[in-house]
């Protein structure tokens, strides 16, 4: 029958390699798997501090007026306790995950760029390492993972500790941003013959748009941090209500972080999920379309649902309203999500094993998470539950009991593809009861506790009625909690050893990367099998019943991007949003009347129009030498390179030259919230100039090197796009504090 | 859809009910400091700390700010948590339907000891109020008994007129609880302790152990010291 | 003035409005014969909401009362009645002058979607600037401005993904590009309004009362200049970005469930390059 001519395709891959041994080979690793387990294993590291910080809350907490721990230390802990789950595990096991599976399910070799993959991951034990070293200099923060200021500012908070945090987030910031890219610009260029996007596995999906959500959200919490920082070691009053300050502002920049933050969490779980009950469920998850879709829907709109943070801040009725509103919409995308990965379950041949036990269990307690959830978004109850207990037991649930127990599934699922053996099912059994019964028990009782009264960030509380008793039961579900994830790790290290080996595709799922073999080997794939379906093994294996086709016939899909250009854009989108804060901040603190030196009264708009007309110019004088380097006229193009980065430079000299001039007329950054902000924005924009003329500099190097004779210019492509970026940044910070005074 | 639409309504529903004010006068002034409540009654001047005192049924405009950090008043069974901002007065309704002790506390990280700034609301009948409140307006009591006036003389050469008021003694300082009725509010130090002679005692000896962090530094008073200034304060009804 | 008396008093019966009115629903059945009821009902709802942005007491209130009014009727005439009107259009009720002839330099701007979007986009941005925002409501020549250069940049902005010609449309990925980034734009717009601690259109601060209405606004409604100001930052952040999120949504389905129609041909194998596409470097 002509449906059998479905056929292995050759696909010619470099000749295989062998996976480099030793210690030395797994730091100078760049392959994508090695990178991955690193990512795990590190996060590992993390996941035990960040849960002996909890157990040892929760010893503290189990009866009223303990004295186990003093309140400073148990300050620190809980700051230290959240910042390290969810910047030091949440996050690396995520991107571990993703790291280790995305080129595998696209039927790449590798991502697009390795050794950037490699630097995200270092920047990691980097981070983790920089920020625990405030134990050794002084103390750790102790100003909670969201360090609301005036609390964060010098005056009230004078160890060094919160110095090591905006650090240390400065750094994971960037390599969680770096990762991103690297995976958006994987996913868009590399995918095999015949995956087009809609044939996507969910999970990528669902990285491919949690990417983007990295890319924007990071760069805002880095421009909060940055302000903090030059708030503390440069004397300025970012947010020092007594000097004008705005401590509000510290907590939109910081919630219009954390809200996407909280969905760079729940979206590659849902991703994981997504892949763990179909297969087990033996049938297509209902709805691709939907579930695609409803993750677009919550990537956009967690953008606008920030200030639900905020309620008990006196923002305004409209405002809250407005709001609680889009807070109540996001539920619905979700509740989609959570439809239809029920309706997969339902008439389903469900396979209970330990992964899928875990992804069900995920399903009930995200819903119980999701649910108190939306009780928060209807503004008067928010008005008495945030802020306690309640909370604590909302995002632990769908952190913890959402998340996490995705991350388990995800586990038990993929760790025989990783290893090539099987987890203990019997062990795995125990893991599961023992998380599932520690987890229900160490946070149901929180929502009662919240709704007695019993407020967060309490390093003891009153003997009431009730409190000491439900405490007490928390701790005990903690503890247990905390014993199954030991289970959990004696289950990995005797399986690695004794474990069943695990084949090519032990649990006949249906994605690409079961088409090799466990582990794959380094090149990742001899061949891959032909893709006309969202599942090509189903299809390889079922030729008389194969899935209906996706996409009509295309093995291609209309557009062709190089992977260059695609990073580059991704980061020039990161340092957009990055820009934007500062501008925001700029326009919040001068929309008024300040005392002190202002714009009309110390810039100088005409000089600095003409160094901007320079500028400009070099944008032109770029893409014409662009022009003519493909036309090949190597000579032109290096005399118009040379004149770009002149003009560049006459810029950067100007704007010196007006710091110069400030500086002389005593106009220093800590001079009023003008100057500050005048400072930080034109600074890091300088910042990025000196950075763009560097770079321009070397691609000059490169070709006078001989470099671009072959035609192969994506190089200089992309340098010219960070150029016409930084341009057309100065172009609105010109407008914005140039002009503005003017209009 | 319909759920949202619903939840929705109730939200707007709830909101109406229980929104800040338009602007007029305060009946109520709470101000957060690390770790202990400013009260203030702006129509009569009385100035106390970490207990509020209200009629029942009466409801009464509260203005909130703070002199530091952010903090947030809440008392579960009256009202809403709002934040009291540095820079930026929030203000509330309160009001009780039925007399009684109402706990409220802290619900804002401020620092180490965030967990014991506690405060009571006392809503009491107007009768009770009008004769709490007419107390409250007299300057401090004069000491009668010898002890308590070398208590007196201690609170005025030590350095404790440089952060406490007493009305009628010395009113230049507020960064500390005003004291000039204190031993007629229930608890020491924001709730930590019950308000004895043998507990301010405890207090007055080493207030860093009874709450660690907290700014009243350990003034190594004697023990002979202590005891006269303790008997002093508890005579300040 | 109560509630009831101020809706049902408050309509303006503006001749140009309704001359307008009348005037595209002749000329697009005149164009269409037997149009889809799908399409006639699009074009009803547009031509409707235009009349109430304009002669509604929506327009008496946005005359110099309330600044969310106003936003109000912004929202309507860039963001509601121009891709309501285009979708009811098909190529033949669009005149061929679009396509050669007269019009072609403007024609050629709407097929450039760079152009388009910074003339939605902008256009938002610029009838913000205080001196502009402020002369729209004292004078009447550049309030009549503001109406048709939103009205039209509105058109251009929706052309690209919604106009009646498909070749001139952005591919859907392209198009969600294009209304996301469109968000932002009018999102950044809307954060600032809102938040502001100044008032972005000052004339509004002290309105001239001359319906005897601002009693009912200030009091009755409880809407304070600085309320309104953060209600019109609101209105013109949440309900524009929904807009734009419901055409990126059905640009996604769109994009998704394209070519699913066409026969499936399980029995042709796929020729693949054999050189190795995805992996070069």
């Amino acid at each position: 029958m002509s449906k059998t001519a479905l056929a292995f395709v050759a696909i010619e891959t470099p000749s295989a390699i062998s996976a480099p041994r030793g210690l030395y080979s797994w730091v100078a690793t760049v392959d994508h798997k090695r990178i991955g387990i690193l990512y795990l294993l590190t996060a590992l590291v993390f996941f035990a501090a960040g849960g002996v910080e909890a157990l040892l809350m929760r010893i503290q907490l189990a009866r009223p007026n303990n004295t186990f721990l003093s309140p400073d230390a148990y300050d620190q802990i809980f700051t230290m306790h959240g910042t390290t789950m969810i910047f030091l595990v949440v996050m690396p096991t995520l991107i571990g995950l993703a790291n280790y599976l995305v080129p595998l399910m696209i039927g790449a070799r590798d991502m697009a760029f390795p050794r950037l993959n490699a630097l995200s991951y270092w920047l990691l034990p980097c981070g983790g390492l920089l920020l625990h070293f405030s134990l050794l200099a002084g103390g750790a923060p102790a100003v909670g993972w969201f360090s609301y200021a005036p609390l964060s500012e010098p005056a009230y908070a004078s160890t060094q500790g919160i110095d090591y945090w905006v650090l240390s987030l400065l750094i994971l910031g960037i390599g969680s941003v770096a990762a991103s890219i690297n995976l958006i610009a994987t996913i868009l260029t590399l995918r095999a013959p015949g995956l087009t996007i809609r044939r996507l596995p969910l999970f990528v999906w669902m990285v491919f748009v949690n990417s983007f959500l990295i890319i924007l959200a990071l760069p805002v919490l880095n421009s909060a941090i940055v302000m903090l920082f030059i708030d503390r070691h440069l004397g300025t009053h970012f947010f020092v209500p007594s000097h004008g300050g705005s401590a509000v502002l510290w907590q939109h920049f910081f919630w219009a972080f954390g809200h996407p933050e909280v969905y760079i969490m729940a979206l590659p779980a849902f991703g994981i999920i997504s892949e763990v009950i179909p297969v087990f469920s033996r049938r297509p998850i209902f709805g691709y379309e939907f579930v695609a879709a409803s993750t677009v829907a919550i990537g956009l709109l967690s953008f606008g649902i920030w200030a639900h943070h905020m309620f008990a801040v006196g923002l305004g009725r409209p405002v809250d309203l407005f709001f609680a509103a889009s807070s109540m919409l996001i539920a619905v995308p979700t509740g989609v999500k959570i439809f239809n990965w029920s309706a997969t379950l339902w008439g389903g041949a469900i396979r209970l094993n330990t992964a899928m036990r875990f992804a069900v269990a995920f399903l009930i307690q995200f819903t119980i998470g999701g649910l108190s959830g939306v009780t928060f978004a209807v503004v008067p109850i928010d008005w008495q539950v945030t802020g306690t207990y309640y909370l604590v037991a909302h995002f632990h649930y769908v952190l913890f009991g959402g998340t996490f127990f995705a991350v388990f599934a995800g586990l038990y699922y993929w760790f025989p593809k990783m290893t090539g053996r099987m987890l203990s099912e019997r062990l795995g059994k125990l893991n599961f009861w023992m998380a599932l019964i520690g987890f229900n028990t160490a946070f149901f009782v929180q929502h009662f506790l919240g709704l007695m009264g019993m407020p967060r960030r309490v390093y003891t509380y009153p003997d009431l009625p009730g409190w000491g008793l439900l405490n007490f039961i928390s701790t005990i579900g903690a503890f247990l909690l905390g014993a199954s994830v030991l289970v959990l790790l004696w289950n990995i290290v005797v399986s690695l050893r004794r474990g069943q080996p695990a084949g090519e595709n032990p649990w006949q799922a249906w994605t690409l990367e079961w088409a090799t073999t466990s582990p794959p080997p380094a090149h990742n794939f001899d061949r891959v099998p032909p893709i006309r379906s969202r599942r090509p093994l189903w299809d390889l294996a079922h030729p008389e019943n194969p899935d209906p086709l996706v996409g009509g016939s295309t093995s291609r899909d209309e557009f062709v991007l190089d992977k260059n250009r695609v990073g580059m854009a991704s980061f020039l989108a990161s340092e957009s949003a990055f820009f934007l804060m500062l501008v925001l901040a700029y326009l919040f603190y001068n929309s008024q009347p300040l005392s002190g030196p202002s714009s009309a009264n110390t810039l100088s708009p005409l000089k600095t129009g003409i160094y901007t007309l320079c500028l400009i110019a070099s944008s032109l004088t770029f893409w014409l030498a662009e022009k003519k380097l493909a036309a090949k006229n190597f000579f032109a193009f290096r005399r118009l390179l040379a004149l770009t980065i002149l003009l560049g430079t006459v810029f950067v000299l100007g704007q010196g030259l007006e710091y110069l001039h400030l500086f002389r007329a005593g106009v220093m950054v800590n001079s009023n919230l003008f100057a500050t902000t005048f400072f930080t924005l034109t600074g890091f924009h300088g910042l990025h100039m000196c950075i763009g003329l560097v770079a321009l500099l070397i691609v000059l190097g490169l070709s006078l090197a001989g470099d671009f004779n072959q035609g192969r210019i994506e190089a200089v492509k992309s340098v010219g796009l960070y150029w016409h970026f930084v341009d057309a940044v100065w172009l609105v910070v010109f407008s914005v504090v140039y002009l503005r005074p003017l209009l | 859809m319909l759920v949202i639409l619903w939840l929705f309504a109730l939200t707007v529903r709830g909101m109406q009910e229980s929104d800040s004010p338009a602007d007029q006068d305060s009946d109520l002034v709470v101000i957060g400091h690390q770790w202990w409540w400013e009260v203030r009654y702006p129509q009569t001047g009385v100035v106390s700390a970490n207990e509020i005192h209200i009629p029942i049924s009466s409801k009464w405009r509260v203005r909130l700010e703070s002199t530091d950090v952010i903090h947030d008043f809440w008392v579960p069974q009256l009202a809403r948590k709002i934040q009291m901002i540095p820079g930026q007065p929030n203000y509330i309704w309160l009001e009780a339907d039925a007399s009684g002790n109402y706990d409220g506390s802290c619900a804002e990280y401020c620092g180490e000891e965030h967990a014991r700034m506690r405060f009571a609301v006392i809503a009491e009948s107007p009768a009770a109020y009008a004769a709490w409140l007419s107390e409250q307006e007299k300057p401090a009591i004069v000491p009668v008994t010898d002890s308590a006036r070398n208590g007196l003389k201690i609170f005025q050469t030590m350095t404790c007129v440089n952060c406490h008021s007493i009305r009628g003694v010395s009113v230049s300082a507020n960064a500390a609880p005003d004291l000039t009725h204190m031993a007629s509010r229930a608890t020491l130090g924001a709730g930590v302790l019950s308000n004895t002679e043998a507990n301010l005692f405890l207090w007055l000896k080493n207030p860093q152990a009874a709450k660690p962090g907290c700014f009243m530094p350990d003034l190594k008073l004697t023990d002979a010291q202590a005891g006269a200034l303790a008997s002093y304060l508890e005579t300040l009804q | 003035m109560t509630t009831k008396q101020f809706i049902i008093s408050a309509w303006n019966w503006n001749p140009w409005v309704i001359a307008i009115c009348a005037a595209t629903i002749i000329f697009y059945f005149a164009r269409q014969r037997s149009p889809s009821r799908l399409k006639t009902g699009w074009l009803l709802a547009g031509t409707a909401i235009f009349f109430f942005t304009l002669a509604s007491p929506i327009d008496a209130l946005a005359d110099g009362y309330l600044f969310s009014a106003h936003m109000l009727q912004h929202l309507l005439l860039l963001l509601v009645v121009p891709p309501l009107i285009l979708l009811s259009l098909t190529p033949r009720t669009v005149p061929d002058c679009l396509q050669n002839g007269r019009w072609q330099p403007a024609s050629k701007i709407l097929r450039q979607p760079m152009a388009t979007w910074l003339l939605g986009v902008g256009g938002m941005w610029i009838w913000h600037a205080p001196a502009l925002c402020n002369a729209a409501v004292t004078n009447a020549w550049i309030h009549r401005l503001q109406y048709v250069s939103l009205l039209f940049m509105g058109f251009a902005f929706w052309w690209p993904i919604i106009g009646p010609w498909a070749k001139q449309r952005l591919s859907p990925l392209a198009g969600i590009i294009y209304l996301f980034s469109a968000c932002i734009g009018c999102t950044i717009l809307g954060i600032i309004i809102t938040f502001s601690p100044v008032e972005v259109c000052t004339i509004y601060l002290h309105p001239m009362d001359m319906l005897g209405i601002l009693p009912l606004i200030q009091e009755q409604w409880g809407l304070t200049p600085a309320k309104d100001q953060q209600l019109g930052g609101l209105l013109m952040w949440v309900p524009a970005c929904l807009i734009y999120f419901c055409g990126i949504l059905r640009l996604f389905f769109r994009w998704h469930g394209e070519q699913t129609d066409k026969a499936i041909d399980p029995a042709s194998p796929f020729q693949i390059p054999l050189s190795g596409v995805p992996y070069e470097h």
